[in-house]
């Protein structure tokens, strides 16, 4: 009955993609999708955070809240700590990688405010994952969300060399791209 | 006088000069997550507008107390708080709703229109110009998701809240309430309010 | 500065403080409401599957039904299947010769308009004539080379139903096998 770890991985990546299936993480893949440079830093920087912030929200609901029966304090806690982490790995990053960081530091305060990092801490929650579990769903869902940035980017960089109506130019044309991204991806979901 | 158009202005620009939606974009992933049948996209913009009025309010009364340093993890947790209340008060009095918006509901604290209006505008103005503006941001919300609710439920589901509507019930688009047709309608919403600007401009 | 710091650090304090209050009193409000919805819903879920069963005393994975005397009248069993999109969170009834009683779909993620028909009455109904009709039927989709009409274009959500009402079935044997021993044979 336990689905396996392999499962749940790709599970996350292509069935249940954070932005394709679920809609989640929206902001940033309209808006950091242009150029195909900035999609693989904002993915690999939203990857990282995830599973950091899913290790770390399994830790603080199964050691602090659930013990203490403190439930209800779990979405400002899961915030905070998301919005803490994100300041400490900007930190830690601009400490000791500074090229890193120079190419990833525009995204990691967008970060907080992307709906896919709490998403997963309270999908993990709701499906009562254990830490390994959470964090290999954390590691398939930011793998998920950089291969729909990274597949988006380069749809969009040809799009901006073809010539679109005046009307749909930017945000409707993408949207509608990620329209029909989506359906492919649901050609995937019974795969597993 | 002056003053009472202002604060009538307050209330308007966010439902149309304003739209959250479709204007600034913010706050995407309800919008298209949550709009495949017009309860949910009602039920979800009322919401909304609840954590936004209240949280507006708040963040304006403690606008002048706040150190600099702590202002966005101030509004985070007087955001998060207003969300948890409302997550239980649905879970508890209104279930079914609480069942099909799902995570979608504590998501509201990450969404990005009540930060944007706390930091925009209820950390600058007075508390009753900031419940205005969070009702109007809170009411464009609502209509916009209606909107786009509308005709993702009447195509994919030949339904208008729950009613079967004849003709459209006989054979519907099921696209329409699955994730792919929520990305095309509201692309082609957002290029139809670009064209009727367009066109305001010509005759101008 | 260090007053400076000090200050923000007080004034953080007192607003987590009275987020923490807030919330502590909404948590005393609401939770008994949720709990009795839930425990409302259960209940409902419990009958519909088990209708001749009065009350019901539950276990990890089954609640027990029992009649009015007292006597068991059957179990309802959860399982989780592997559907189409996620598992299948269902509750199956199964009466004391082991005959399914009902179904009932609690959460799942199929395909809308498809596999989602699984929720629907129609499907239900079709399935328990079936479950009437025969002594004895073959829990496996027509396609299989069973007895159970699959919806059709989701086979594959058919047969996860299928495997969920094996599942019930192996458990409620499991467990009539520990009642039988622990009441002697008698059930």
């Amino acid at each position: 009955m336990t689905e396996s770890l392999i499962g749940i991985f790709l599970t996350a990546i292509f069935i249940e993609n954070f932005v394709l299936n679920q809609i989640l993480g929206l902001c940033p893949f309209i808006g950091v999708s242009g150029r195909t440079e900035s999609a693989v830093g904002m993915g690999i920087s939203v990857t990282f955070v995830m599973v950091m912030a899913g290790v770390a929200t399994w830790a603080v609901q199964n050691l602090i809240l659930v013990p203490y029966s403190l439930e209800y304090l779990q979405t400002v806690s899961f915030i905070l700590i998301i919005a803490a982490l994100v300041q400490f790995v900007e930190m830690v990053i601009k400490k000791l990688a500074p090229a890193l960081y120079k190419a990833l530091g525009v995204f990691l305060p967008l970060i907080t405010t992307n709906c896919a990092v709490l998403g997963v801490a309270l999908i993990n929650v709701k499906r009562n994952y254990g830490l390994l579990e959470s964090a290999i769903n954390a590691l398939g869902g930011g793998l998920g969300f950089l291969l729909a940035l990274v597949i988006m980017s380069g749809i969009r960089e040809r799009l901006a060399i073809s010539e679109v109506p005046v009307v749909m130019r930017g945000a409707p044309i993408a949207f509608i791209t990620a329209g029909l991204l989506a359906t492919a991806f649901m050609g995937l979901s019974g795969l597993i | 006088m002056n003053n009472n158009s202002n604060l009538l202005h307050e209330l308007t620009k966010g439902i149309w000069k304003e739209n959250p939606i479709f204007v600034i974009s913010l706050g995407l992933c309800p919008t298209i997550a949550v709009t495949s049948s017009m309860t949910n996209a009602i039920g979800m913009g009322l919401s909304c507008m609840f954590v936004l009025v209240c949280s507006n309010l708040f963040i304006s009364l403690l606008r002048n107390i706040v150190p600099n340093e702590v202002r966005i993890p101030t509004f985070i947790v007087v955001i998060a708080t207003f969300v948890t209340i409302l997550d239980k008060m649905i879970q508890a009095y209104a279930p079914a709703l609480s069942a099909s918006l799902g995570i979608f509901i504590p998501l509201i604290v990450v969404n990005c229109i009540i930060l944007g209006r706390a930091e925009a505008f209820a950390c600058k103005n007075s508390p009753i110009a900031s419940i205005l503006d969070g009702i109007g941001m809170g009411l464009g919300f609502t209509l916009a998701l209606s909107l786009i609710a509308f005709f993702r439920e009447l195509l994919g589901d030949g339904a208008l809240f729950g009613y079967k509507i004849p003709f459209f019930a006989n054979d519907p688009a099921l696209i329409m309430i699955m994730a792919p047709g929520g990305f095309i309608v509201f692309g082609l919403l957002i290029a139809l309010k670009r064209t009727h600007d367009l066109k305001g401009k010509f005759t101008k | 500065m260090p007053k400076q710091m000090l200050k923000t650090a007080l004034f953080l304090f007192i607003i987590s403080s009275i987020s923490g209050l807030l919330l502590a009193l909404s948590e005393q409000i609401t939770a008994p409401v949720i709990i009795a919805i839930n425990e409302k819903f259960e209940m409902q879920a419990r009958s519909q599957v088990l209708p001749q069963a009065k009350t019901f005393k539950t276990d990890k994975q089954l609640a027990i039904g029992y009649n009015d005397d007292g006597s068991i009248a059957g179990f309802v069993i959860g399982v989780k299947p592997k559907g189409y999109g996620a598992q299948i969170n269902m509750l199956v009834g199964i009466n004391n010769n082991g005959k399914i009683t009902g179904t009932k779909i609690l959460s799942h993620s199929e395909t809308p308009g498809l596999g989602a028909k699984i929720t629907g009455e129609e499907f239900h109904s079709k399935f328990m004539s079936v479950i009437e009709k025969n002594e004895k039927t073959d829990l496996r989709v027509k396609k299989d080379g069973g007895d159970v009409d699959a919806i059709t274009a989701a086979t594959i959500t058919s047969r996860a139903f299928c495997e969920g009402l094996k599942e019930a079935q192996k458990i409620f044997s499991e467990n009539t096998l520990i009642l039988n021993t622990s009441t002697g044979g008698k059930l």
